[in-house]
């Protein structure tokens, strides 16, 4: 993935990022790439792989303010969104706002939140603003969210259902380092320090700047119905109970087209679409009989029609 | 779909059954001409060898053969040297029979199929219809399927055979077999071929369609079982009083056969409506031409007229013949005085008779009168082909104590009662009825309408009687006759001067009309042809279609689901992949951004391309 990256900006951030991620590269990548297409991530992995590592240092790279909510099941909605208070000297409420109000949100284990916290969350990430006490507030921009869960511990949990997975622009997991890779980790030591320390590449504007860059990519009719045709397939195939949405239609293009982008093109081929399907889709589905894995359901329908030209 | 897939054994069954078939056909085509108990032979050892082959049994192999061996030998063991070929015959049926019975293994499928395709041929020398020709185009299709499928079974590695393949397999058979029949038929046209037949191998036909100048009584009744066409007549159609087809006229009786000694012409005068007509008469053994009663004139070489109303060709070739003829029907035929041989009478015609004939005849003031008494007495007699009177003297037989029999005996009995009455009469050879073809507008007549009449001299005139109660046969399924008709006038009567006219008729210019009709399929092909090109240079042109069949030269087939620059990242050349990267990048800079190809994209393509080439070869 990393080899087919062309922008110099994005390939300086993955490579400043990287040296505090060992063997990372991918999650960065697509994290890049959801942040850029104005999506959310989220990781289902196991504890201690460097979610919040990545979080931190995404932020830190980028420039952006940082915010972070650990999820309990007795965590509130305004213990995100924020809530007001009386202040006694000008006789007013004033509005102290949570952790949500930042650009980048790390919401660790969203699946131990109530339902309630759940979709207030989830709706502030829909409507990119939060309401409390009747008062809305417009969220900051960029805003990005990297939710996390885990995949096994999920007593007591509440699993989030696919029509709420489908907000997210991806689903991606970042799995155990390379040997090597580790190996490094464990002779430099936890480099948290040093995540807190990066410099900027990227500033707001910049940023920005690049989300409507990406926005104006060309996308082909030919790919444009290729597209559709495989969205068709997932809602006609025996094994799917749930096919794909729109919505997931336009996290398809979105994504491929600040994947395009990354790669130093003004136009999205299908390899740029091919390759993240399998982060942006297998989520959004509901298989008939959970024996076959989602991806594999979803690359055998991808196998089937034929790629344009 | 439950065919799906054959087993090996069923495949096995399949070409049993279909070798089965194969001499069942070719067995069915020989049944009529050999004997009876070599029919039932071959049947029972059939039927045995579908026994031994649901039991799975074969009989030790060296008494089969042993059997085929003296199946062999024995044609010339037996005692008539003169006709060796029936039993040749016989014994050939038995070793195909035979055949069934060994273990077959591929090698004994062939045998058995040449044996069938010998078998049939040999049919052909008794019988040559277009029968002849269906059977060996299913003979042909079934042995070039069961020949394909056994090559197919011996080459087979898994244990079943696909439906499909043997569905394909059966569509190959019959494409080659239809197809070897124009083969064939150019051939057939082209071959030279001699007026006589190649190979005299000695074998009368069967059948005895002529009239030999003596006629036994009873040997009529031998032709009139027979059921083989003798001729066809391009007619319109006649009232069937008037269907007489006349031969020979006998004057002559001796007790026991009539014969034809008197030959003088005399001076006749015929009356009657005319008609022309064609006749195409299939191989005689003798010598006399049937003509529509009465004959005035026959159109062909080399023949002869006797008197009365006979024809005769001077020597017989062997072949059908055809010729055109004219008569005259509802006729009269005036003669001043007939010869005194149609009075006379046979030495040992007994008083019995002669009493008789006045018995019947007592009543009669005039001759008519008594012609119309014995006719009348006549009729009280039966017809029948089955228990004849036999005898020295067997119209005693026949008027006393069968009073049954068949047209020679009615007609005898009456041409000897009016000699006695003193009116001259005489006996007349032919054929009555015939079937009418109303498609094809000709008569079929057959052996078994052989018949014999009677003609007697009253008031100066010839009058024919016909004093047997002989029905015409009924008419017949007329779409055979027409394929019988064609099959003969195309396919038998085609000799070499059939090949001379025809070969003169295709120089003849008829290009006027030829012309349009050919010009259309012409311009069609053209335009077809045009469109390929066009279509094949504009795929050339186009330089994905290029890209892909350069890649797929050096090995490298892109799949359907493969994008281009996933394509050819399987690329293990080095030199091969960057030349590759660099058209792929450029191609997608038009296609996926929906530009039109310039002139100049196009060029700059062909030059990547080019290289590409270049770098696939070294």
């Amino acid at each position: 993935m990393i080899e087919r990256i062309k922008n110099q900006k994005i390939l300086q951030i993955i490579s400043h990022i990287g040296e505090c991620l060992q063997g990372k590269d991918r999650a960065i990548i697509l994290s890049l790439i959801s942040i850029f297409s104005r999506g959310h991530i989220l990781i289902e992995d196991f504890p201690g792989l460097g979610k919040t590592s990545l979080a931190i240092s995404l932020s830190k790279a980028l420039n952006l303010s940082f915010g972070r909510v650990q999820c309990t099941n007795d965590l509130l909605p305004t213990d995100i969104t924020g809530l007001s208070i009386f202040n006694k000297n000008t006789g007013e409420f004033e509005f102290k706002p949570g952790p949500l109000l930042n650009n980048i949100v790390l919401v660790d284990e969203i699946n131990r939140a109530t339902p309630k916290t759940q979709s207030a969350l989830l709706e502030a990430m829909a409507e990119e603003q939060v309401t409390v006490d009747g008062r809305t507030y417009k969220l900051p921009k960029p805003f990005f969210v990297i939710a996390t869960q885990n995949p096994i511990e999920i007593y007591g949990t509440f699993p989030l259902p696919e029509s709420q997975l489908d907000r997210f622009m991806m689903k991606i997991s970042i799995g155990y380092p390379e040997k090597e890779a580790e190996k490094k980790i464990l002779q430099e030591g936890s480099s948290r320090e040093r995540l807190y320390s990066l410099t900027a590449i990227m500033e707001k504007d910049e940023i920005l700047k690049f989300q409507d860059e990406i926005r104006k990519v060309y996308i082909s009719d030919k790919i444009i119905n290729w597209i559709l045709e495989f969205i068709n397939l997932t809602r006609q195939d025996d094994r799917i109970l749930l096919g794909l949405s729109t919505r997931a239609g336009l996290a398809i293009t979105y994504t491929a087209k600040a994947y395009a982008k990354f790669c130093g093109r003004d136009y999205v081929i299908p390899e740029d679409v091919k390759e993240l399907i399998p982060f942006v889709v297998p989520h959004r589905i509901i298989l008939k009989d959970e024996f076959v894995s989602k991806e594999e359901v979803i690359i055998s329908i991808l196998q089937n029609i034929s790629t344009p030209p | 779909m439950p065919l799906r897939y054959i087993t090996l054994n069923r495949a096995e069954n399949y070409i049993f059954f279909l070798s089965f078939f194969i001499a069942t056909v070719s067995f069915t085509a020989i049944i009529p001409h050999i004997s009876s108990y070599v029919n039932f032979a071959f049947i029972l050892i059939m039927i045995l060898s579908i026994l031994l082959h649901v039991k799975k049994i074969s009989p030790p192999i060296w008494i089969l053969n042993a059997i085929s061996v003296f199946l062999i030998i024995m044609p010339f063991l037996t005692l008539s040297h003169e006709d060796i070929l029936l039993p040749s015959i016989e014994s050939l049926t038995l070793i195909l029979s035979i055949r069934f019975l060994t273990k077959k293994t591929s090698r004994e499928y062939l045998q058995i199929y040449l044996l069938s395709l010998l078998l049939l041929g040999s049919s052909s020398l008794f019988d040559i219809s277009w029968i002849f020709f269906l059977r060996l185009l299913i003979m042909l299709i079934l042995t070039v399927f069961a020949i394909l499928l056994l090559a197919y079974m011996k080459e087979l590695t898994e244990g079943s055979i696909d439906f499909t393949i043997l569905l394909s397999l059966m569509k190959l058979a019959i494409f080659i077999s239809v197809l070897s029949i124009p083969l064939s038929a150019f051939f057939f046209i082209i071959l030279p071929r001699t007026p006589f037949p190649l190979m005299d191998i000695g074998f009368s036909p069967k059948t005895k369609t002529g009239f030999s100048s003596t006629v036994n009584l009873g040997s009529i009744r031998e032709i009139e079982e027979d059921n083989t066409i003798v001729m066809r007549v391009k007619i319109k159609q006649l009232p069937d009083e008037e269907l007489y087809w006349r031969i020979i006229t006998f004057d002559t009786f001796d007790g026991n056969a009539w014969q034809r000694k008197f030959f003088k012409s005399d001076r006749i005068k015929i009356r009657g409506e005319r008609i022309d007509y064609t006749i195409i008469l299939e191989p005689l053994t003798e010598n006399y031409l049937p003509t529509l009663d009465y004959p005035i004139d026959v159109f062909t070489k080399n023949i002869v007229y006797e008197y009365p109303g006979s024809y005769r060709v001077i020597f017989s070739s062997g072949k059908a013949l055809k010729y055109d003829a004219t008569s005259r029907i509802k006729y009269q035929i005036y003669e001043d005085r007939p010869s005194e041989v149609y009075l006379s009478l046979p030495y040992n015609i007994s008083d019995r008779v002669r009493m008789l004939t006045e018995q019947i005849t007592s009543k009669a003031v005039n001759q008519r009168d008594t012609v119309e008494s014995i006719l009348n007495f006549l009729s009280n007699y039966q017809y029948s082909l089955r228990d004849l009177p036999v005898g020295d003297n067997s119209i005693e037989d026949f008027l006393f104590n069968k009073k049954k029999g068949n047209c020679e005996y009615f007609a005898t009995a009456m041409a000897i009662m009016l000699r006695i009455k003193g009116i001259p009469a005489r006996v007349v050879g032919g054929f009555k009825g015939g079937t009418y073809n109303s498609i094809g507008g000709y008569y079929v007549v057959r052996a078994s309408d052989a018949h014999l009449w009677v003609e007697a001299w009253l008031d100066g005139k010839w009058l024919r009687f016909d004093p047997s109660g002989k029905f015409i046969q009924t008419r017949e399924f007329f779409f055979f006759h027409i394929i019988d008709y064609l099959w003969n006038s195309i396919v038998l009567e085609y000799d070499i001067k059939a090949q001379f006219r025809l070969a003169k008729s295709i120089k003849i210019p008829k290009i006027e009309f030829n012309l349009w009709i050919l010009i259309l399929p012409f311009f069609l092909i053209l335009i077809y042809s045009f469109l390929k090109v066009y279509r094949h240079v504009k795929l050339m042109r186009d330089p994905l279609n290029r890209f892909f069949s350069i890649m797929k030269k050096y090995g490298y087939e892109r799949k359907k689901n493969q994008g281009l620059e996933e394509f050819i990242s399987t690329i293990d050349k080095l030199p091969l992949k960057q030349k590759a990267e660099w058209f792929v990048k450029e191609f997608q800079d038009i296609y996926f951004k929906d530009r039109k190809i310039e002139k100049e994209d196009l060029k700059k393509l062909k030059i990547i391309l080019e290289r590409l080439n270049e770098a696939g070869k070294s």
